[in-house]
C-alpha cells in the first residue's frame, strides 16, 4: 500500500512542497511499524520488465498464430452473390432462338420476302412466350451450296404450289412441306395473307409441345416470373408433370439391360444380340448425338415375380418386379440403368387398363407396361418347352422397348423423329441449365447457413468452372454446344455440392471448446495479465517519482 | 475329389445312361457343371463339398451377353478391369490332425473371415489401387460383406505366394497386378450365402443347391465359400471365362441330425446311451460312454434337413450330381430311379431332372466292428501341419510362433509362408528365426531352412506389414518359426467399438510349392491357412478424454504460473513485505466495521 | 514403544485436564451424556422431542433451538462431537467465565444459528431436514478461534500463495461435508458464520454486562459455592495474551508460523492423528455408508439368463468317470495321465502334456500337466476359457469329484455348437506348481529348463474356473476363492456372476473367505474383510486360479462345502452357467473393479474408499521424516530445555549427512542376507536357521549401536537424520505398495508404527516430564536400554512372524517353506517387502533407540 521510498530521495521526500507533503501523508497512512524493503537495483527492475515483455512476445507472436493456424477451418471464398443470382435466374434468362428456313423456289424473291414478313408478323402476334420464339429466314435458292446458316436451322419449310393448303412433316428430316393454292400468294401491298397465317399456325402447332415443356420447366424452377410463360393450362401442366416424373434424369450415357426372366427352367437362351441390332440400333444411332448407350443382357431362370397371382391388375404392376430375388442391380459405372425385362411366364394383364394408362401404341399394350424412371416389363407368353427364343420372337418386345425408351428419355411425343430429337436436345439443355443453377444456389445457401463447415478449394474450383460453362451454355442455348456446356456445368455443380470433405466427421460444439481451453488458458492468462498490469503500474510510479525528483531538484 | 475324371464317366454314361442327353450336352459344350461330394470323416464328421462351374466365352462376356455367368459379377469385373478374381468366405478351422488333408488341397479355402485376391489390369500402382477400391466396394455391395473395409492398410501385393490360375496371354502379363486383401474380423453368415446362391443359374431352386440351407451351413464345424473367376483357354478352342463356386463344409453328424425345432443337446435317456459294457462297474446308472465313432449312419434329408430336388436342367448331364466317398464295404441305399456309378472308393448317383434324390447310410455292419477304418475312408495325411500362436504377454510387445511339422518320412517340403500384418504390429525382422525342434541353435547353414525372405515394412496408418518367407523343411522335422513385434498405441478414434476384445490378425498363408513343376503344371501343390490371432492393444479408458485434457492442461497451467511468479516476483524479507491485496482490503473493512460496532456499543 | 516417549502426551496429563474442566463445560458434557442415555429407552423419543426440525418451530417449541445441540444421533456421533467441542468449550469458558458462557450458549450463540438455519432451510431451500448435535457449537467456536488466529498470523503460505488462516474452518467444513455422511452442511455453515461474527466481535454486545455478572456472583457467592466455577474476574483474556482488538505485529506471515516452536512439536501429534484416522477408517468400512452393493457392470455377461441342461444321463457318465478315477487312486502322476489321456481324446478333444520341475526350499516339485482343447465350432483359436481341475487341492485332498465332473462337463460342452471361445481343460497334479507352470508356458514366460513348452495352444485366455470338489456326498453351498498371488484379484464381475448364478439361479448358498456362516452384520463383515486382507497381504496362492491372475486372466476357484441336498450335477450346472456367461463376453473383462475388498458376497469397498487408510498410515512416516529433517536443521538444545524462547532463532546449523546415509545404506544392504538365506536354504535347515537368525537379530541392534557410538559417536542431529532417512524410505515404499497390495502395506505400516515415535533413549527423560536430569543415573539408563531393546525385539519381523505362527498354530518351518515355494514358483514378493522394507527400517529404528548422542549431557543439562 505504501510506496517503498528509496533512501536516495529522502531529501526530496522531506523537502517542503505540496506534492511532497501529500507523499508523506500517503506514506503515513500505513502502519508506522513497518520496515521498508531496500530499494531494488535498477538492473532487476529492467530484467523483470524484460521477462514479462518476452513472455508476452512469445504469447503474441508464437502462441496465438500457431493456435489460430491449427484450429481455424479452411473456407475457400465462393462467389456467393453470383451463385445466388444464377439460382434466381437473374444471371441468364433462357432464350431459344429457332431459325426456320423457308424454301419457296416457286416464288419470286420479292414475293417470298413479303410472305416471310407477313408470316413473321403473324407468328409474333401468336407467340406469347418470350423465351422461345421462331425466326424465319429465306433459304437461298438451291443453286447455291447451303452455307452455315442452313445447318443451324431447326426446321425448313418447303413451299410447294398445290391446289389446297396442306402441311405434312417429313418423317426423316426436319422439313415441313406446305402446299398452297396459287391464289394464296400475298401481293406486295396486302398487309395480311391467309397463307402466312396458315404457315404461322402450322409452325406454332409444331412447336407447341416444346414450348409447353420448356415453359413448364421454367415454371417449376425458381426463375423469376417475368420470363415465365403467361398461360399454362393446368391439365397440360399436369400431363407435363407426369411425363417429367416418368423420364429419367439426364445423363450423357445410359446403360440398357435386357433381361430374360423365365418362371421355369426354360427357355434358357435367346439371341438378343441380333434382335437388338435389328430393331433398336437405328433409334440408338439417331439418339447418339445426345446420349451414348451401353448394353448388356442376361438370362435368369426360376424367377418368381413379386406378385404370385395369374392375372395382374393395375396395382400389381408396380410390385411385379421382385427386387429381392431378381439380380437387376443397377450398373456400377455411374450411368443410370434402364431395365428392359422380358418375362416368360403365364401371367397376363387384366383388360386394356395398361394401354389407357400409358398411352402405348399397338396391341402390345396388353403385355407390357412402363415403370417410371426404371424401365419396361414385357410379358411374353410362350408355348411350353421352348428352349430358345429366336430374334423374330423378340421383335414385338423390342419395338415396345424402343418407344418406351424415347418416353423414358423425355422426348416429346408428337412430331417427326428428327424434330422430336432436336426438341429433346433443347429441352435437355434448358433442364440442365436450370438444375445446375439451382444446385449452385443451394450450395451458396449451405455455405451461408453453416459457418462452421469447411469449404475445400476443390469446391471453389468446381463452382467457378460451373459458372463458366453456365455462361457459355446460356449464350449458345438451343444448339449442340449449348447442351455440351450445360452438361459439363451440371456435372461440375453436382461434384462441388457433394464434396465429401465438407462434411466433418467430428463436431465440436463451442461449449466443448471452452471446456477444453479454459483450464489451460485461464490459469495461464491470469498471471500473465496480472504481471503486465503490475509492471505497468510500477512503470508509471517510477515515471512519477522521476518527475517528482526532477521537480524537487527544481525547487531547490 | 478331382480323381473322378469326367472323361471316364462320360464314356461310361454315354453308352448306358441318357443317350439323348449326352448327345445334347455335347452341343451345350458343357457350359455348366455342378457336383456335390460327400465324404464321412472321423469323429462323426461329414465333409460336403459343393462345386458349381460355369463358363462364358470371352467374346460374349465382352459384348455383355450373360447367360450362365452372373451379370452382376460380370459388370463388376468389366468395370474394375479384373482379369482373375478369387474370393473366400470362411468360418471355423480345418482340423488337420483328425480330418486329414484338405478338400481341393486347400486351393478353395481361405482364412477366417473374408479373403480376396485379384489380378487387375493396370499399368501403374495408382491405377491398380483405384480399380481395387472400386472392386472391393462393388463386391461388398454384392455380397453384403464389409469388403469395402479392405483399405490400403489391409491390402498387400504378394510376390511369391500366388500365381494366376487361368491362362493369360503373355502380352497382358506385364500389365497385370496382383492385390491381396483380407478381413479376418468379418463374421461370415447367412446374408453372404443368399447372394452366393443368386449367382447360380438354377438359384437354389433345383439341383444340389437345394440342399444348401443357411442354418445347416452355419452350424457346420468348418465351412468355406469360394468364388474363383479365371480365363481358361482350352487348346484349340476359344478362350472362356470360367466362374467356379465352391462350398466346403464339415458337418457334425450328431449335431446336424438334431431336429431344427429342438437344437438343445439335452442328455438323452440312460437307455439310449451307448455304453462300454465291458467295464466292471457298468450298471443301469453307471455308463462309460462308447460313442466316439458312432453316428456314422445318416441320410441326406437328416443331414441337410431336406432331400435334393431334381437336378438343374442347365447342368451338364454327364457329370453325376452327387458322389459319395466311402469304402465299397459300406452299404448305401438310395431311392429307386437313381443310377449308381461305382468306382474305387467313390460312388456317384445320377438321377432324372424331376425325381428327388435321397441317400441313406445304415449303421456300419458287424463286419466293420473292428474300428472306424472300415466304415470310412482313412483320411490322407497333408504334406504339412502348421499352427500359429502368440507368445509373450503384456501390452507392449509380443511374439508370433508358428510350428510347422513335416509328417512325411522321406520327402522334404518347400513352401512360401506369407504374413500380412496390420500396421500396429511392428515386427522386428532381425528377431525372425527358424529352428528345428531339438536343435537349440538355428539350423546349419549348409542347408538353411529359410531360403528367401521378402519383407515390405509397414507405414503407420498407410499400409500393413507384408512378410513372405520361402522355407524348406527336411523330412519328419518340426520347425519353429518365431519373430517378435511391438504393439503401437492407436489414436482414440481408431479403436473399434469393442476395443477390449483386441484386434484380429489375418491368417498366414502357406503355399506349398509343387516339387515336380513343369512349365504348365500347377504352382501350388497344397495350401494351408493358419488360424487368425487376436492381438490385444493397450486400451485407454474412453470415458476420459476431456478429463485427461483438462487435467493435463491444469497441471501445465499451474507449472507455468509457479515458474512465472518465481521469475517475476520480487523477494523481500518477510517483515518487510506489505500485506497482500486481500489482506489490505480486509484490514480496511475491519477498521470500518469496528468503528460501527464501537459506536453501537457506545450507544448501549 | 512406551507412550511417554510421545512428547506432551500422557495419561496423567489427560486426567489432570479432565479434572480441571470448568463448570459449564462439565454441565454440558453431563447433559449430552444424559440425553444420550435417555435416548436409549423407547417410551419417550428424545430426538423427536429435541431436534431442530424447521417445520416444528413454533412459539411453544422454541425450546428446540436450545436443546438440539445437546442431543445426538448415536454414540459415535456423540463421542466425535464431545472430542471436538469439550476443549473448545473449556477454553471459551475459562476465557469468558461460566456465567457468560451459560448466558451465551443458552441464548444467542445457540438460538441465532438455529433461527438462521431454520430460516434458510425452510424459506430459502424449502426443505425440512432435522439437525441435532453439538457440532454446531464446535464450528461456532472454530470460527471464533479462526478469527483470533487470523489476527495473530493472517496467512500461511503455500508455494507463493498467501492463504488467509481464517479459511481453515471452511476447509474443515468441506471435509466434514464430504467425508461424514448425513452431516448437515448448512447447519455447520451457519454455526461457522455466527462464529466468525462473534470472533469479529460484532455481537459482543449480546454478552451480559460485567457489572451485572459481578453483582450476581457477589450476591450468590457462586465462586465459593460452585466447584470449578470460573468467575468473571479470574477469566484469562485470550490465552495467547492477544486481545481480540489488540494490534499485534500487523505484518505477521508464514515466517513467524514457521519459526513458531509449536510447529516443531506438532508432527508427532499429526502422525499419531494419521494413524488413528487410518485405523478408524478401516473399521468404518463395513458400515453401509462406506461399502456398496455389488452389481454386474459388464452387460454382456448376462449371468443366470440361460437355462442349463447339464443333468440326466450325464450323471451316469459322471459315475463311470468317477470309478475310473477311483481305480487310479495312489497311482503316479504319469500313470494317471496315461490312463486319462485316451479318455479325454475319446471326447474329441486335442490333448497334450507338459512336464515341469521346480526346485524350491531344497526339494523339487515336479509333475506333468495333462490338458485338452475343445475347439469351438465355427470359431478359430482367438479366445479361450479354461477349466482347471487339480488332482490335489491346496489342502492336499484328492479332488475326487472335481476331475470326473470336469470330464463330464467337457463331454457335454462338446455337444453344444454355440461356443464362441475354445474351452481348455487343464488337469494338474497339484494346485500351485502345475497351474503356474501351465500358465507360464501358455504365455511363454517360462524358463524352458524347468518348464516344458506347450505343444498345442489356443487363443487369448478370457477367464478360468477351477473346480475344487474333494468332498464326498451332497453339498450345500459354494465357496468362491478369489485371492491371487501378491494380493491381486480377479475382476469383480466374474465373482458377481458366479454369485448371481449359484445364489440366484441355482438357489445355493455362496460363501467367501471361509466364512461358512455369514449374517450380513458388522462383525461378520469386518471378519470377512480382515480375513481377505490377511490372505492378500501374505500374497500366497490360494488355489489353482491364483496363477492365472498375474496374466490378467480373471479366475476363481469354486469349492462346494457344507452338507445339503445339492449334488454334483448342480455343481456342474453352476459351472455351465458361468461358462455360458464367459462365452457371451465380447470383450475381455474390463468393466468392473480390479481393486476391492469384499466383506460379504454382495458387499464390497472399492479402492477409492479404502486406500486412504493405508495411505495415511504410510504418510505418518513421511511426515515424521520431514519433521526430523527440519528439526535437525535447528541448533541442538533449541527445542529442549525448560524455558523455550517464544521464537526460534532463525539461523540453522550444518547437517552432516555422511554418517546417517552410511548407516541407512548399511541397514538396507544387510537386508539382502536374510532374503537370500530364507529363500535358498534347504527345507530341513529352515527352522534352525530361523532360530539362529532370530537370536542374531536381537543382538544386532545393540552391537551395531555400540560400534557406532564407539567408532563415530554420532550427535543427536545425526540420530535424527538416520531416523529421518529410514522413515522417509519406509513411507515411500509403503505408499507405493499401498496401490499394489493394500493389505500388505497396511500391515507393515501398523507393525512399524513404533518406529515413528522412538528417539534416542537418553533424550527420552528430557521430554517426559517425569524424571529430572539429576535422576537419570547410568543404572536407570541401562535399565531403560534393556527394556527398550526387548521392546524393539518384540516388534521385530522374526518376532512378529513367530507370534503369527503361534496364533494360527502352524510351524515356522512350514510357513518358511511355503514362502520359499511361493517365491520360486509363483514369484511372490512378500519376502522382499518384509526383508528389504520393514526389516531395515526396524534395524535403523532400534539403532536410533539405543543410540547415545554425543553432547547429550549438555542438551539434558540445560
Amino acid at each position: 500500500m505504501s510506496l517503498p521510498q528509496p533512501p536516495g530521495d529522502d531529501g526530496a521526500a522531506k523537502s517542503p512542497g505540496p506534492a511532497a507533503g501529500a507523499e508523506t501523508v500517503a506514506a503515513s497512512s500505513g502502519p508506522q511499524a513497518k520496515k521498508q524493503p531496500p530499494p531494488e537495483k535498477p538492473s532487476d527492475v529492467r530484467r523483470r520488465s524484460r521477462i514479462i515483455l518476452s513472455f508476452w512476445l512469445i504469447v503474441l507472436c508464437l502462441g496465438l498464430p500457431i493456435w489460430w493456424q491449427t484450429t481455424s477451418i479452411y473456407r475457400a471464398d465462393l462467389p456467393l452473390h453470383e451463385m445466388l443470382e444464377w439460382a434466381d435466374g437473374k444471371a441468364c434468362r433462357p432464350v431459344f432462338p429457332l431459325r426456320i428456313n423457308i424454301q419457296a423456289d416457286s416464288l419470286q424473291d420479292q414475293e417470298a420476302q413479303n410472305l416471310l414478313r407477313l408470316t413473321q408478323h403473324a407468328l409474333d402476334d401468336l407467340n406469347d412466350f418470350s423465351g422461345h420464339h421462331l425466326r424465319l429466314q429465306l433459304s437461298p435458292p438451291p443453286g447455291h451450296p447451303p452455307e452455315s446458316s442452313d445447318r443451324e436451322s431447326a426446321l425448313t419449310i418447303r413451299l410447294v404450289p398445290g391446289d389446297t393448303a396442306t402441311a405434312s412433316l417429313d418423317p426423316h428430316e426436319p422439313v415441313l412441306d406446305i402446299t398452297y393454292p396459287p391464289n394464296a400468294i400475298p401481293t406486295a401491298t396486302s398487309s395480311s395473307s391467309s397463307l402466312a397465317t396458315y404457315v404461322a399456325g402450322q409452325l406454332r402447332s409444331t412447336f407447341a409441345e416444346e414450348q409447353a415443356t420448356i415453359s413448364y420447366l421454367l415454371s417449376t424452377s425458381s426463375m423469376p416470373s417475368e420470363s415465365r410463360p403467361l398461360g399454362l393450362s393446368p391439365e397440360s401442366a399436369e400431363s407435363l408433370a407426369k411425363r417429367a416424373t416418368r423420364s429419367l434424369k439426364y445423363a450423357p450415357t445410359y446403360h440398357l439391360t435386357f433381361s430374360l426372366f423365365t418362371s421355369g427352367p426354360l427357355p434358357s437362351s435367346w439371341d438378343i444380340g441380333a434382335a437388338i441390332a435389328d430393331y433398336m440400333k437405328p433409334v440408338l444411332t439417331v439418339l447418339s448425338p445426345i446420349h451414348n448407350f451401353t448394353i448388356d443382357t442376361q438370362v435368369q431362370l426360376y424367377a418368381t415375380p413379386g406378385v404370385p397371382n395369374e392375372v395382374l391388375n393395375k396395382e400389381d404392376l408396380s410390385s411385379f418386379v421382385n427386387a429381392a430375388e431378381w439380380p437387376l442391380s443397377p450398373s456400377i459405372g455411374g450411368a443410370p440403368t434402364i431395365n428392359f425385362v422380358v418375362f416368360v411366364g403365364n401371367q397376363t394383364i387384366a383388360g386394356e387398363r395398361a394401354e389407357s394408362e400409358h398411352a402405348n401404341t399397338g396391341e402390345s399394350a396388353a403385355h407390357s407396361w412402363l415403370i417410371p424412371q426404371w424401365g419396361t416389363i414385357y410379358l411374353l407368353p410362350l408355348p411350353d418347352g421352348t428352349a430358345h427364343l429366336s430374334s423374330a420372337a423378340l421383335k414385338q418386345p423390342l419395338l415396345t422397348f424402343t418407344s418406351h425408351l424415347l418416353s423414358l428419355l423425355g422426348a416429346p411425343r408428337s412430331g417427326s423423329l428428327p424434330l422430336r430429337l432436336s426438341t429433346l436436345g433443347r429441352i435437355r439443355s434448358a433442364d440442365l441449365l436450370l438444375r445446375a443453377s439451382s444446385t449452385l444456389g443451394s450450395l451458396a445457401r449451405l455455405a451461408l447457413a453453416l459457418p462452421s463447415i469447411s469449404i475445400p478449394s476443390s469446391v471453389a474450383d468446381g463452382v467457378s468452372t460451373t459458372m463458366l460453362h453456365l455462361r457459355r451454355a446460356c449464350e449458345t442455348l438451343g444448339g449442340a454446344e449449348g447442351l455440351a456446356h450445360a452438361r459439363v456445368a451440371e456435372a461440375e455443380a453436382e461434384r462441388a455440392f457433394f464434396e465429401k470433405s465438407m462434411v466433418g466427421q467430428l463436431y465440436f460444439p463451442d461449449e466443448h471448446k471452452i471446456a477444453v481451453y479454459l483450464p489451460l488458458l485461464g490459469p495461464v492468462a491470469v498471471p500473465l495479465v496480472m504481471g503486465l498490469i503490475n509492471e505497468l503500474r510500477a512503470w508509471r510510479r517510477r515515471r512519477r517519482e522521476r518527475r517528482e525528483r526532477g521537480r524537487g531538484k527544481k525547487m531547490e | 475329389m478331382r480323381q473322378l475324371c469326367p472323361a471316364l464317366l462320360l464314356s461310361l454314361l454315354s453308352l448306358c445312361v441318357f443317350p439323348p442327353c449326352a448327345a445334347a450336352s455335347a452341343s451345350a459344350a458343357a457350359d455348366y457343371h455342378e457336383q456335390l461330394v460327400l465324404r464321412p470323416l472321423p469323429l462323426s464328421a461329414l465333409l460336403a463339398s459343393f462345386n458349381f462351374r460355369s463358363n462364358t466365352t470371352v467374346s460374349e462376356f465382352e459384348s455383355g451377353n450373360f447367360r450362365f455367368f452372373p451379370r452382376s459379377l460380370g459388370q463388376i469385373l468389366q468395370h474394375a478391369g479384373t482379369r482373375e478374381l478369387h474370393l473366400r468366405f470362411s468360418l471355423g478351422r480345418w482340423d488337420a490332425e483328425s480330418w486329414g488333408s484338405r478338400p481341393w488341397d486347400g486351393a478353395r479355402e481361405g482364412g477366417t473371415g473374408v479373403e480376396l485376391w485379384a489380378w487387375l489390369d493396370a499399368d501403374t500402382d495408382q491405377e491398380a489401387d483405384h480399380k481395387w477400391l472400386t472392386l472391393t466396394n462393388a463386391l461388398s455391395g454384392l455380397f453384403c460383406a464389409s469388403l469395402n473395409f479392405i483399405d490400403g492398410t489391409r491390402t498387400t501385393r504378394p510376390v511369391m505366394s500366388f500365381e494366376p490360375e487361368g491362362d493369360h496371354p503373355n502380352t497382358s502379363a506385364h500389365s497385370m497386378q496382383l492385390l491381396y486383401g483380407v478381413l479376418p474380423h468379418e463374421v461370415v453368415c447367412t446374408e453372404n450365402l443368399t447372394p452366393f446362391l443368386k449367382l447360380l443359374p438354377c438359384k437354389g431352386k433345383a439341383g444340389i443347391a437345394t440342399l444348401l440351407d443357411g442354418h445347416k451351413l452355419f452350424d457346420a464345424s468348418f465351412q468355406s465359400m469360394a468364388i474363383d473367376i479365371r480365363p481358361v483357354c482350352p487348346p484349340g478352342g476359344e478362350c472362356v471365362l470360367q466362374i467356379e463356386q465352391t462350398i466346403d463344409m464339415v458337418l457334425d453328424i450328431d449335431r446336424s441330425k438334431r431336429p431344427r425345432d429342438n437344437p438343445i443337446p439335452r442328455s438323452l435317456g440312460g437307455h439310449e446311451l451307448l455304453c462300454d459294457t465291458s467295464k466292471p462297474y457298468h450298471s443301469h446308472d453307471t455308463c462309460f460312454p462308447a460313442d466316439q465313432d458312432a453316428n456314422q449312419d445318416w441320410s441326406l434329408s437328416q443331414i441337410f434337413g431336406k432331400s435334393m430336388k431334381g437336378t438343374c436342367p442347365l447342368a451338364d448331364p454327364t457329370v453325376p450330381p452327387v458322389c459319395l466317398q466311402v469304402p465299397e464295404s459300406r452299404a448305401v441305399y438310395t431311392i429307386d430311379g437313381a443310377v449308381e456309378i461305382k468306382s474305387r472308393d467313390s460312388r456317384c448317383f445320377q438321377i432324372s431332372p424331376e425325381s428327388d434324390l435321397e441317400l441313406l447310410l445304415p449303421p456300419p455292419g458287424d463286419e466293420a466292428q473292428d474300428g472306424a477304418a472300415a466304415d470310412i475312408l482313412p483320411p490322407g495325411t497333408p504334406p504339412l501341419y502348421a499352427e500359429r500362436s502368440f507368445t509373450g504377454y503384456g501390452q507392449e510387445r509380443g511374439g508370433v510362433q508358428t510350428i510347422l511339422r513335416n509328417p512325411s518320412p522321406d520327402t522334404e517340403v518347400e513352401f512360401v509362408y506369407m504374413e500380412s500384418l496390420p500396421w500396429f504390429m511392428r515386427i522386428y525382422l532381425h528377431t525372425m528365426e527358424a529352428r528345428i525342434a531339438g536343435h537349440p541353435a538355428p539350423s546349419p547353414d549348409n542347408h538353411p531352412l529359410i531360403q528367401q525372405v521378402y519383407y515390405r515394412p509397414a507405414l503407420d496408418r498407410a499400409r500393413g506389414t507384408q512378410l513372405e518367407v520361402r522355407m524348406r523343411i527336411p523330412p519328419a522335422a518340426t520347425v519353429f518359426l518365431t519373430y517378435d513385434f511391438e504393439k503401437s498405441i492407436l489414436r482414440y478414434t481408431e479403436y473399434p467399438p469393442d476395443a477390449n476384445r483386441g484386434f484380429d490378425v489375418a491368417a498366414a498363408v502357406i503355399t506349398i510349392l509343387d516339387p515336380q513343376r513343369n512349365g504348365s503344371g500347377r504352382f501350388a501343390a497344397y495350401t494351408i491357412r493358419t488360424t487368425s490371432l487376436l492381438c490385444s492393444l493397450p486400451t485407454p479408458d474412453f470415458s476420459m478424454p476431456y478429463n485427461v485434457i483438462i487435467f493435463t492442461s491444469t497441471a501445465v497451467a499451474l507449472a507455468f504460473g509457479g515458474m512465472f511468479n518465481i521469475m517475476v516476483r520480487r523477494f523481500v524479507a518477510a517483515d518487510e513485505g506489505s500485506e497482500g491485496g486481500l489482506g489490505a482490503l480486509r484490514g480496511k473493512l475491519l477498521g470500518r466495521l469496528g468503528a460501527v460496532a464501537g459506536r453501537f456499543k457506545g450507544n448501549q | 514403544m512406551r507412550l511417554p516417549n510421545i512428547p506432551g502426551f500422557s495419561l496423567p496429563k489427560l486426567e489432570s485436564y479432565i479434572s480441571r474442566l470448568p463448570l459449564f463445560t462439565r454441565a454440558m458434557l453431563a447433559a449430552m451424556v444424559v440425553f444420550q442415555v435417555v435416548g436409549l429407552q423407547h417410551s419417550f423419543d428424545v430426538r423427536a422431542w429435541g431436534a431442530l426440525i424447521p417445520d416444528e418451530i413454533g412459539f411453544q417449541t422454541l425450546y428446540r433451538t436450545n436443546t438440539f445441540p445437546l442431543i445426538h444421533l448415536n454414540a459415535f456421533h456423540l463421542v466425535l462431537n464431545l472430542l471436538t467441542v469439550i476443549p473448545l468449550l473449556e477454553r471459551f469458558e475459562s476465557e469468558y467465565g461460566t456465567l457468560t458462557s451459560l448466558a451465551l450458549f443458552f441464548g444467542p450463540l445457540t438460538t441465532i444459528p438455529a433461527l438462521l438455519y431454520v430460516g434458510v432451510e425452510k424459506h430459502i431451500l424449502g426443505a425440512n431436514t432435522p439437525v441435532m448435535g453439538a457440532s454446531i457449537w464446535a464450528f461456532l467456536l472454530f470460527g471464533a478461534e479462526a478469527i483470533r488466529t487470523y489476527r495473530t498470523n493472517p496467512y500461511f503460505v503455500i508455494s507463493t500463495y498467501n492463504i488467509p488462516t481464517w479459511t481453515s474452518p471452511l476447509a474443515l467444513l468441506l471435509c466434514m461435508a464430504a467425508l461424514v455422511p448425513s452431516s448437515s452442511f448448512l447447519g455447520h455453515l451457519v454455526g461457522l458464520v455466527v462464529g466468525y461474527i462473534w470472533g469479529l466481535g460484532y455481537i459482543k454486545f449480546l454478552a451480559p454486562p460485567e457489572k451485572a455478572l459481578r453483582w450476581v456472583e457477589g450476591k450468590l457467592k457462586l465462586p465459593a459455592r460452585l466447584p470449578y466455577f470460573v468467575s468473571v474476574d479470574q477469566k484469562t483474556y485470550g490465552r495467547f495474551g492477544v486481545l481480540p482488538t489488540s494490534t499485534g505485529p500487523s505484518s505477521a506471515s508464514a515466517l513467524h508460523l514457521r519459526r513458531d516452536p509449536r510447529i516443531l512439536k506438532l508432527p508427532p501429534y499429526l502422525s499419531l492423528l494419521c494413524i488413528v484416522v487410518g485405523v478408524v477408517w478401516l473399521f468404518l468400512l463395513p458400515f453401509d455408508d462406506y461399502s456398496r452393493r455389488t452389481y454386474i457392470s459388464e452387460n454382456a455377461l448376462l449371468p443366470g439368463q440361460v437355462h442349463t441342461y447339464f443333468s440326466g444321463s450325464d450323471q451316469h457318465v459322471f459315475r463311470a468317470y468317477k470309478h475310473e478315477l477311483h481305480a487310479l487312486a495312489g497311482k503316479s502322476n504319469i500313470e494317471f495321465n496315461d490312463k486319462l489321456e485316451p479318455i479325454v481324446k475319446g471326447l474329441g478333444l486335442k490333448t497334450a502334456r507338459q512336464n515341469f520341475t521346480y526346485h524350491a526350499a531344497g526339494h523339487t516339485l515336479e509333475g506333468e500337466n495333462l490338458y485338452a482343447i475343445l475347439q469351438a465350432p465355427r470359431s478359430d483359436a482367438t479366445e479361450a476359457i479354461v477349466l482347471v481341475a487339480a488332482r490335489e487341492n491346496v489342502r492336499n485332498e484328492v479332488n475326487i469329484n472335481g476331475i470326473p465332473l470336469a470330464l463330464t462337463l467337457l463331454r457335454y460342452f462338446k455337444r453344444w455348437s454355440l461356443w464362441s471361445k475354445d474351452i481348455i481343460l487343464v488337469l494338474t497334479p497339484d494346485s500351485i506348481a502345475g497351474p503356474q507352470a501351465w500358465v507360464d508356458a501358455y504365455h511363454d514366460a517360462h524358463d524352458t529348463y524347468r518348464v516344458a513348452s506347450l505343444p498345442i495352444k489356443s487363443g487369448a485366455l478370457q477367464g478360468a474356473i477351477a473346480i475344487d470338489y474333494a468332498q464326498e456326498g451332497r453339498f450345500e453351498s459354494v465357496h468362491i476363492v478369489y485371492d491371487g498371488v501378491n494380493g491381486q484379484l480377479p475382476n469383480l464381475d466374474l465373482i458377481n456372476s458366479v454369485v448371481n448364478i449359484a445364489g440366484g439361479q441355482m438357489g445355493m448358498g455362496v460363501a467367501i473367505q471361509e466364512m461358512w456362516q455369514h449374517d450380513n452384520k458388522y462383525p461378520d463383515r469386518l471378519r470377512t474383510m480382515l480375513r481377505g486382507m490377511l490372505k492378500q497381504g501374505l500374497g500366497l496362492a490360494s488355489g489353482p486360479h491364483s496363477s492365472f491372475i498375474p496374466y490378467h486372466v480373471d479366475a476363481v476357484t469354486l469349492r462346494p462345502f457344507g452338507d445339503g441336498w445339492q449334488d454334483e450335477m448342480a455343481m456342474g450346472r453352476v459351472i455351465e452357467g458361468t461358462f455360458r456367461s464367459l462365452n457371451n463376453l465380447l470383450e475381455h473383462l474390463h468393466q468392473s473393479f480390479f481393486f476391492y475388498l469384499l466383506m460379504q458376497r454382495e458387499r464390497f469397498v472399492s479402492i477409492g474408499t479404502y486406500l486412504p487408510s493405508a495411505m495415511l498410515v504410510a504418510a505418518n512416516f513421511t511426515i515424521m521424516a520431514i519433521a526430523l529433517w527440519i528439526k535437525s536443521g535447528h541448533p541442538e538444545g533449541a527445542t529442549t530445555g525448560a524455558d523455550k524462547p517464544k521464537r526460534l532463532s532463525t539461523q540453522t546449523v550444518e547437517r552432516d549427512l555422511f554418517l546417517p546415509l552410511g548407516v541407512v545404506t548399511l541397514c538396507q544392504s544387510l537386508s539382502v542376507i536374510p532374503l537370500y538365506l530364507f529363500n535358498h536354504a534347504p527345507d530341513n535347515t529352515l527352522t534352525p536357521l530361523f532360530a539362529v537368525f532370530t537370536a542374531l537379530n536381537t543382538l544386532l541392534p545393540p552391537l551395531l549401536s555400540h560400534h557406532l557410538t564407539a567408532a563415530a559417536a554420532p550427535t543427536e542431529q545425526q540420530y535424527h537424520l538416520i531416523k529421518s532417512f529410514s522413515l522417509l524410505l519406509l513411507g515411500m515404499f509403503l505408499s507405493t505398495l499401498a496401490t499394489l497390495n493394500f493389505p500388505l502395506s497396511l500391515l507393515i505400516g501398523l507393525v512399524s508404527i513404533p518406529l515413528t515415535f522412538l528417539r534416542p533413549l537418553s533424550l527420552a527423560p528430557s521430554s517426559s516430564s517425569s524424571s529430572s536430569p539429576s535422576s537419570s543415573s547410568s543404572s536407570s539408563l541401562m535399565r531403560r536400554r534393556l527394556l527398550a531393546a526387548a521392546a524393539m525385539a518384540a516388534v521385530s519381523p522374526p518376532a512378529v512372524l513367530l507370534a503369527g505362527c503361534a496364533l494360527w498354530g502352524v510351524g515356522v518351518g512350514d510357513v518358511l517353506r511355503a514362502a520359499a515355494v511361493a517365491w520360486h514358483v509363483c514369484g511372490t514378493w512378500t519376502q522382499v517387502v518384509v526383508w528389504c522394507v520393514w526389516w531395515p527400517a526396524w534395524l535403523a529404528g532400534s539403532v536410533v533407540l539405543l543410540g547415545r548422542p554425543r553432547g547429550m549431557g549438555t542438551g539434558a543439562g540445560k
